[in-house]
């Protein structure tokens, strides 16, 4: 069976495609495959990629759950239709053998990046059978904005959605918020694979020696939030008249949006709906922790509490929102949009912080940020959404430890130039511990600055081509790249299907920050190319 | 030009309207947001569906209004008023189909600058009622047996390759 040529299927064709249904190894999928095309690190990508989605699958019990128990039948069939999907191919995608190479960095940003498109499909499945979307693309967008928790949203009647399908929505911010990787990481950790598969996704602290432990430590610290947030706000529904059942509903939703820094909420008006300052301030209380470094938050709980007015990104939040908040306050007070300072607080610094740390929970109508606030607010909003949250959370953006490093440089430059030329100079932040500012640290963090602003100005572009003004289409642009969720109103179900295309790939390469996206374009890339040119690749 | 003609006769109705008790027009939430101030506090009538549940535990209640564009906005109003309203929409109820005559505001003082409609008259134009259950999908059940099959399958053989392995 060594000598398998593309002779041998032509003349056994329903081998090839019953080939998994096999009991003889040498015809499992995963080998006919390998055989038949020669590929070097596809196989490899896509084993990782099914183990990762195993654990993923389970998720998908939930809301079966929730459905069974409001009597839900049809989305029960279509959720439990999603599980078995999701088993089968994670099941066929680890019949690729991983012993053929060595499992490099490549192939666990690679798979990383893979199993987000995976996972946007699959769990698109029960939206589109709902009616409430219009075509699979629209379900694509929505399961992709909920899995990189930015919270653009194309459901039509949202008040009307099923309770199984709003908690489906919800759940997926929460669980993706910490990682799909980091989720399947708690459970198992494949050969060779786990740091390098995280820091695709963006997680790029190792709290703990292990990696199974610094999984197991970030979903620890996410699930006893999750217990003070919960009780929280479940009292709060409650004290504001609603019934024990749809307390817990909403608390489940706002505490999944928020923390995650997701967007998404039950009802179409966001946060308008509850007509409640109490929810407004779990919620922001929430995000602002959602969107701190897991990693500080593990040294903060178990070493040193000081660490949270040393760290770099603290200082940058701290800097970030101050500056934004007078330039929004002026901004709102003399175009005369907020005289008095509890709207001035309510609506105009709850918008910013939910900007900033790519909340995008709204307690204003989407189109009152065109119609209102004009030009000056939404550039401000603008900014805000572009420098995001902390590195290794649940936020977007460019990071507030790259803007950081960004700026410390830039002094660091300053004084270089007043210092006599031969002195030596060496600067140092702080980030959980003392770490010295080198070169490469400054280029890496402007590279990835640089790749978010040009991934803004392309979205623009593309919303501009749609007949957007410039600002509206800049505004969306950026709140799609950098997982936030607010929107001016272009992202609506009617809005060209090009523009939802380009919108997917923007919060996909925004989420996994483009390095792990890069990678699996160039290794399927390199793959494909070397079938026809016969190139080895080592 | 709609927005405009409609911004016209409104100015042009409301006087009469205290006056001679001519109904002041209706209006859909984008109306009302891309209005900016042209109607703020003045009274508008508004016509939709009650969604979600009641807020609040005071005399003073808020009651969601979603309207035919599926967009909605809060309106606040005595609880005695909100006693008449039977049905709330959800996804197992069509909530009671009202007509609202309120003062609206674009941000108003009392709420900490919520975009709402103090009501002042409520009518209801159809009681809610029981919305019928999405049909099941049979190929979507054919296809869960085809699957879970197949998943038996992909078990068993994975299970006897490693048993393979271990002899």
């Amino acid at each position: 069976m060594d000598r398998f040529s593309l002779e041998y299927f032509s003349g056994n064709r329903v081998c090839f495609w019953f080939g998994f249904f096999s009991n003889r190894d040498h015809l499992s999928f995963g080998y006919l495959f390998m055989k038949l095309f020669k590929f070097h690190d596809i196989p490899l990508i896509l084993y990782l990629t099914g183990n990762f989605i195993f654990f993923f699958s389970f998720i998908t019990l939930i809301p079966i759950l929730i459905a069974f128990i409001t009597c839900e039948w049809a989305e029960l069939i279509t959720f439990s239709f999603t599980f078995f999907l999701f088993i089968t191919l994670s099941l066929l995608l680890t019949s690729f053998s991983p012993n053929q190479r060595e499992i490099k960095w490549l192939h666990g940003m690679a798979a990383t990046a893979l199993v987000w498109l995976v996972v946007m499909v699959v769990s698109a499945i029960p939206l589109y059978f709902s009616s409430h979307y219009g075509s699979f693309l629209d379900s694509c967008f929505e399961t992709m904005s909920g899995i990189t928790t930015t919270g653009l949203s194309l459901t039509k009647d949202l008040d009307h959605l099923p309770i199984s399908l709003n908690i489906w929505r919800h759940l997926l911010q929460f669980i993706c918020g910490q990682g799909i990787v980091v989720l399947s990481l708690v459970f198992l950790t494949p050969a060779g694979v786990g740091f390098q598969a995280m820091v695709g996704e963006g997680k790029d602290e190792r709290l703990l020696p292990s990696i199974q432990g610094t999984s197991k430590s970030i979903w620890k610290i996410s699930m006893i939030y999750f217990g003070i947030g919960f009780v929280l706000l479940s009292i709060i529904g409650l004290v504001q008249g609603l019934t024990a059942p749809w307390s817990i509903f909403h608390s489940f939703n706002i505490y999944c949006s928020a923390w995650s820094t997701g967007g998404f909420l039950p009802q179409s008006q966001s946060m308008l709906y509850y007509h409640n300052i109490w929810y407004e301030v779990i919620a922001v209380s929430f995000f602002i922790l959602g969107s701190i470094n897991f990693g500080l938050h593990f040294v903060v709980w178990y070493k040193d509490r000081k660490e949270l007015i040393k760290d770099i990104e603290i200082k940058t939040m701290i800097a970030t929102i101050s500056v934004l908040t007078v330039f929004l306050t002026v901004g709102l007070i003399k175009d005369s949009i907020y005289s008095t300072l509890l709207p001035l607080t309510r609506k105009g610094l709850f918008q910013l912080l939910s900007a900033h740390f790519g909340a995008g929970q709204c307690n204003i109508y989407s189109q009152q940020f065109l119609t209102q606030w004009g030009e000056f607010g939404l550039v401000v909003i603008i900014l805000a959404m572009m420098f995001g949250g902390s590195a290794s959370s649940t936020a977007g953006g460019f990071k507030l430890f790259r803007i950081g490093v960004f700026f410390k440089s830039v002094f660091a430059d300053i004084k270089r130039l007043l210092q006599p030329k031969n002195s030596v100079i060496v600067d140092k932040i702080h980030h959980i511990q003392d770490i010295v500012l080198t070169d490469k640290i400054v280029k890496n963090s402007i590279i990835i600055i640089m790749l978010y602003i040009l991934t803004h100005l392309i979205g623009a572009l593309a919303g501009m081509l749609a007949g957007n003004s410039a600002i509206a289409s800049l505004f969306e642009a950026t709140s799609a790249t950098a997982n936030v969720g607010l929107s001016t109103g272009i992202t609506n179900p009617a809005m060209p299907s090009y523009l939802k295309i380009v919108y997917i790939i923007t919060m996909w390469m925004g989420r996994l920050e483009f390095f792990a996206t890069f990678v699996l374009i160039a290794s399927f890339y390199r793959d494909i190319k070397s079938q026809f040119t016969h190139e080895v690749i080592i | 030009m709609k927005l405009l003609f409609k911004s016209l006769l409104l100015y042009l109705l409301l006087p009469i309207s205290f006056v001679y008790g001519v109904t002041p027009i209706t209006f859909t939430v984008s109306e009302l947001i891309n209005g900016k101030q042209l109607y703020n506090n003045l009274v508008v009538q508004f016509q939709g569906e009650v969604i979600g549940q009641r807020l609040s535990k005071t005399d003073y209640v808020w009651v969601n209004i979603q309207d035919a564009e599926y967009n909605a906005i809060g309106a606040y109003m005595s609880r005695e008023m909100s006693d008449l309203i039977q049905y709330y929409g959800t996804h197992k109820t069509r909530g009671d189909q009202v007509l609202i005559e309120g003062v609206y505001h674009t941000k108003c003082e009392e709420h900490g600058g919520d975009t709402d409609i103090h009501v002042l008259k409520l009518e209801i134009l159809q009681i809610g009622s029981a919305r019928d259950p999405d049909e099941l999908n049979m190929n979507l059940v054919i296809g869960c047996c085809i699957l879970f099959w197949v998943i038996l399958y992909l078990f068993y053989r994975k299970k006897k390759k490693s048993q393979q392995a271990s002899i």
